[in-house]
């Protein structure tokens, strides 16, 4: 028993199913009372209606398409950057400032300018969803970058190395755990940004119909909505971590000598 | 014409931001080195002698002097040379397996179809007895193994002359002596030039031919001595015979004697 406490998730995914047990139990033992808290069970037969009407196909695929849109651009840009502002102290120098300032802006302080300047459709989605993910994978990779050990640039040097294949062949290997690192911050960001997002304007997405359901006094299928955030989350976060293993096992097998 | 040329090497880095002291790692050091030659550096560690052989290596510039090579200044890394790194756990890349760190130098240096690549690789990791290894990463490996993957590395490469700084001394007694011995056979199977800095006196006295002594005060050597041990060299015999010992109280006089002074500032302890 205690190695299955130890070495599965089982108590973790029981104490989840005890929790929806007391909120069913919460409502059917008539203990709570509230429109606003419906059984889990109603919610479960709206969830299971809106699944295969394929309503929650319809809100969540506009979802994920600007999740992926932004998270890719926020990737790409922000990797490519972080690069330069490791590896040269004079790039560092000049954007380090201004890094500094935008960065602590939170996210809802500046969607009333991206509405002023987007207008309410996607690109003002995708824009909220880049501007706040690119800043954990631009810091994370340019301090990764700054982290590699002299030895192994010295080694590549020895080796006759010109610059290009020192920064693809070790600075970017070596650096690629603070990289993903940086990567899966922002996945996180992704979701909360484009919820938000669709909250604020839109006429789609998984935020909007949390928000329409809740106005509509559509209770449990707005609760049916949060729970499908919630699961997307975890699997979003599953693939990532599964990715993650694939391209860096030397990583964890390292670190896990390390720790031993 | 000496094939190595170390003419007054002096290297200082700049003032210190709250002392103002200007730091001396090296200051005049003069060292000629033939073709051929296994030359060990002996000397307290802070003594700038890991300095001097980046500076040789092309990966740290002098402040002045200058280092030749076959007459030729050495400006950056110089293609027939290789370098051993003392941190094999840093210099060994750990997202790599072995058989693709022994790959590394090579594939950067010569455009190789992947069989031939391939063929070579198991070549030098049979040489240095790490068959059946190919396909684990640093981490699954001791500290030994992975100064041997570093050796097979730089190997490949086919340098002429070997840079090693302080290559054994994170690895426990019992492995240094078998990589010691595998590098004076590697040392004769490839007619290596290798140049050898080791604070390890005995160390320095087994392997080489010849040692140079740097004393605490970063200046230059305050001995240069031709070690007559005959070759093949045997932990046994070797490290037992009147000679060794000879060597190693000369040498261990000049390192101390030269620390007593410098500690006590006593004139004329001179031996």
């Amino acid at each position: 028993m205690s190695r299955v406490l130890k070495e599965t998730k089982l108590s973790g995914f029981l104490l989840v199913i005890l929790f929806l047990i007391l909120w069913e139990l919460s409502v059917a033992s008539g203990a709570i009372k509230l429109v606003s808290w419906p059984a889990f069970s109603s919610v479960m037969r709206a969830w299971v209606k809106l699944i295969v009407d394929g309503e929650m196909l319809r809100q969540l695929t506009p979802s994920l398409e600007r999740l992926a849109v932004g998270y890719m651009f926020a990737v790409v840009s922000g990797v490519f950057i972080g690069l330069l502002m490791g590896y040269f102290q004079t790039v560092h120098n000049l954007l380090e400032p201004l890094v500094e300032i935008l960065r602590p802006i939170p996210p809802p302080a500046y969607l009333p300018m991206a509405i002023l300047f987007f207008g309410i459709g996607d690109h003002m989605k995708v824009f909220m969803i880049v501007f706040a993910c690119f800043f954990p994978v631009l810091l994370n990779t340019a301090s990764g970058v700054k982290a590699v050990d002299p030895v192994q640039i010295n080694t590549g040097r020895t080796f006759g190395l010109n610059s290009r294949q020192i920064l693809q062949q070790i600075i970017i290997p070596a650096a690629s755990p603070h990289i993903f690192t940086g990567m899966r911050i922002s996945l996180a960001v992704s979701l909360i940004l484009t919820v938000i997002a669709e909250m604020v304007a839109g006429n789609n997405g998984i935020g909007f119909f949390i928000l329409l359901t809740q106005r509509s006094f559509r209770v449990s299928e707005m609760y049916a909505g949060v729970i499908t955030v919630g699961m997307l989350g975890y699997l979003l976060n599953l693939l990532f971590l599964w990715a993650e293993r694939r391209m860096m096992g030397w990583h964890f097998g390292a670190t896990a000598m390390d720790v031993r | 014409m000496a094939y190595i040329e170390i003419i007054g090497v002096s290297k200082r880095y700049a003032p210190h931001k709250q002392n103002g002291v200007e730091t001396v790692a090296l200051e005049n050091v003069s060292l000629e080195i033939d073709k051929g030659n296994l030359v060990s550096i002996v000397g307290p560690s802070g003594c700038g002698k890991s300095t001097l052989l980046q500076i040789i290596a092309g990966l740290v510039s002098s402040s002045s002097g200058s280092v030749l090579l076959n007459g030729l200044s050495v400006e950056g890394p110089p293609f027939e040379m290789i370098y051993v790194f003392q941190q094999y756990t840093k210099s060994i890349f750990p997202w790599k397996s072995v058989s693709e760190n022994v790959a590394f130098g090579l594939r950067n240096r010569k455009h190789l179809s992947s069989a031939a690549l391939h063929a070579q690789c198991a070549e030098y990791i049979s040489l240095v007895e790490l068959c059946g290894f190919e396909e684990h990463y640093p981490w699954q490996l001791s500290g030994g193994m992975q100064q041997r993957v570093a050796l097979a590395r730089g190997l490949i490469c086919q340098p002429d002359i070997l840079l090693m700084d302080e290559p054994f001394s994170s690895v426990d007694a019992m492995t240094r002596a078998g990589l010691q011995d595998l590098l004076l056979r590697l040392w004769d199977d490839f007619s290596l030039t290798v140049l050898f800095v080791t604070h390890d006196v005995d160390e320095a006295i087994y392997l080489a031919e010849r040692v140079v002594v740097m004393s605490a005060s970063s200046g230059p050597f305050v001995d240069d001595l031709d070690i007559a041990l005959p070759y093949p060299r045997s932990q046994l015999v070797t490290r037992e015979s009147p000679a060794y010992s000879d060597y190693r109280r000369r040498i261990h006089q000049k390192i101390f004697c030269e620390k007593a002074v410098l500690a006590n500032n006593i004139q004329g302890v001179g031996l």
